[in-house]
């Protein structure tokens, strides 16, 4: 028997490298053989393998889960064998992993509810319920985290977005035992945003001084129509110039040069020069030169003085307000949009104490 | 014999940028002067003086306007030899856009000269083109203007001249409906030599313009 203990043993350590799927499922084989021997009374078989489970040295991968349950096996089955105050230790040993642990009143005996009792109100831990992939409408849902203490304690649950953003505070009270806790899915008011979440879970006991504290992760996304986007800010060759460049001025100055030159070459280059020049037409040639000459020169200096462009500077206006109220609309829109948006939540990784 | 010459004229040459309107009258007084030169060492014959016209014009599409006017004045002599003269003229004229500054013009005009040794008649027909600059702001421009004259016919048993051409600088102001120009004009004819004498004659001046534009605006032309 020993020797097939230890060759099974070795099997084990061999199995564990190469395939640890294996190795669970071996372990998975211990327990179910404990449970057995558990069933039919025959506790001195059933001790050793849930030791074996439960031992650091085991040579197999044990879950937590597996764990767990083989402590709850071990204070089980030494209850059936008086030995109530170990009994009361492995119950621990399996709330303190699994705040959720629970014995059915159906399957086990009032002896060992009550050394579960007993360990229930010697332990204290909090724990939640990873976060169960959901699709809810904020507008008529709720999210619903499942948490627990494992006795009578001061209990707070709070939700942070990104682990650094604003907290939503979703109870905080007295507790024992289970407590489903809802959420709206709205932050200060508004919809959460897309991102990851911590659910952090703190509890300090009314039978103790003990604390505890949980964090379970999930991220959080919109199913949302698409959204618009935005007209991108106006380009500058989209506006007029609200100011004519210098050279505007200078060419208002040579378009009066060129009249008042254009009056007096006239005569000079049409005119034959057998028909002489001065008289009257010289007068009136020059006349209108120096009416060229001064216009040039007054709407230079003006030019000069005075560059801003009323008319385009009214029509860039209208055209920025134009602009800004398209992208109010199309904002209006994609809030109306966001403001039906469906909550996507899905587990994340991360561990919490 | 009255001195009050009827002279009726025309202005060619539409303006390009043109009113925004269909139509525009217009009112001008000119102060002229014309040089004559009968050759065989006549001497130069100068006459200068007023006169004022009326012109309409119509936009007959956004690129082509049509326009006829009159003028009259009188021409007094301002050297010996010279003589007195009422000057009339009618005419008739087109003008095409090109571009936004630049208007091809063509007009028919019938000019006349009145003295006491009778009245000759001008008749002519002008090509040419006509460029407005326009200033900040858009109510000033520069006009500048010159046309060839290709058929020119002067009655009296005068030769055509060989060389006939025009030319003018200016102003154009607009202001609402209103406009106002003033522009330097110059015609020059040189005849061909004809037993030793060669005819040569000019006619300058500056024209003031105010014309108003009629009807409502027409957006988009």
């Amino acid at each position: 028997m020993k020797r097939a203990a230890v060759l099974m043993g070795l099997l084990g350590v061999l199995a564990v490298p190469a395939a640890p799927a294996a190795a669970q499922t071996r372990t998975e084989e211990l327990l179910a053989r404990a449970e057995q021997l558990y069933d039919q009374l025959d506790i001195e078989r059933a001790l050793p393998i849930l030791r074996q489970v439960v031992s650091p040295a085991s040579p197999f991968e044990v879950t937590p889960g597996q764990r767990v349950h083989a402590y709850v096996l071990l204070g089980a089955s030494l209850v059936l064998g008086q030995m109530t105050d170990s009994a009361v230790l492995y119950f621990r040993a399996a709330i303190e992993r699994d705040p959720f642990i629970d014995l059915d009143p159906q399957r086990f005996t009032r002896a060992q509810l009550a050394a579960f009792g007993d360990a229930r109100r010697a332990a204290f831990a909090v724990g939640a319920r990873p976060v169960a992939p959901a699709r809810i409408d904020p507008r008529t849902e709720r999210l619903t985290f499942v948490v627990v203490t494992t006795h009578d304690a001061a209990l707070h649950v709070e939700l942070r977005a990104g682990g650094a953003g604003e907290a939503v505070v979703l109870f905080d009270g007295a507790n024992a035992g289970l407590r489903e806790v809802t959420w709206n899915g709205l932050i200060a008011g508004r919809l959460a945003p897309p991102g990851r979440y911590e659910l952090t879970i703190a509890g300090q006991s009314r039978l103790g001084p003990a604390v505890d504290t949980a964090r379970v992760y999930f991220e959080l996304r919109h199913e949302v129509a698409p959204l618009e986007d935005t007209l991108p800010a106006l380009r500058a060759d989209e506006l007029r110039p609200e100011q004519r460049p210098s050279s505007a001025a200078r060419g208002d100055l040579l378009r009066g040069l060129g009249v008042a030159a254009g009056a007096l070459f006239i005569p000079g280059i049409i005119s034959n020069g057998r028909l002489g020049g001065g008289g009257e037409g010289r007068v009136l040639s020059g006349a209108v030169a120096g009416v060229g000459l001064v216009v040039g020169v007054a709407t230079f200096a003006r030019g000069q003085r005075n560059r801003a462009i009323p008319e385009n500077i009214a029509t860039n206006a209208r055209i920025r307000a134009e602009r800004a109220e398209r992208n109010a609309a199309i904002r209006q829109r994609n809030e109306e949009r966001l403001a039906q948006a469906k909550l996507v939540i899905t587990p994340a990784a991360g561990l919490g104490p | 014999m009255t001195r009050v010459i009827a002279l009726l004229g025309v202005t060619l040459g539409a303006s390009a940028a043109g009113a925004q309107q269909r139509a525009a009258a217009v009112a001008s007084l000119s102060l002229m002067e014309q040089r004559v030169d009968l050759g065989g060492g006549s001497g130069v014959q100068r006459a200068f003086g007023p006169v004022a016209g009326v012109q309409g014009t119509l936009r007959a599409t956004p690129w082509l306007e049509v326009s006829a006017g009159a003028r009259v004045g009188h021409l007094s002599p301002k050297t010996a030899y010279a003589e007195a003269r009422d000057v009339g003229e009618v005419g008739f004229g087109a003008s095409v856009l090109a571009s936004p500054s630049l208007a091809i013009t063509g007009g028919l005009q019938v000019r006349s000269y009145t003295g006491t040794l009778g009245t000759q008649r001008w008749t002519s027909l002008s090509l040419g083109a006509e460029e407005r600059l326009e200033f900040i702001g858009g109510a000033l421009h520069a006009v500048f203007r010159g046309a060839f004259l290709p058929l020119v016919s002067v009655s009296g048993g005068v030769a055509s001249p060989s060389v006939a051409v025009s030319a003018g600088s200016g102003l154009e102001l607009t202001r609402g409906r209103w406009t106002g120009a003033v522009l330097y004009t110059l015609e020059r004819y040189d005849f061909p030599e004809r037993d030793s004498a060669r005819r040569l004659e000019q006619l300058g001046g500056l024209t003031i313009r105010v014309g108003v534009r009629l009807g409502r605006p027409k957006l988009g032309s």
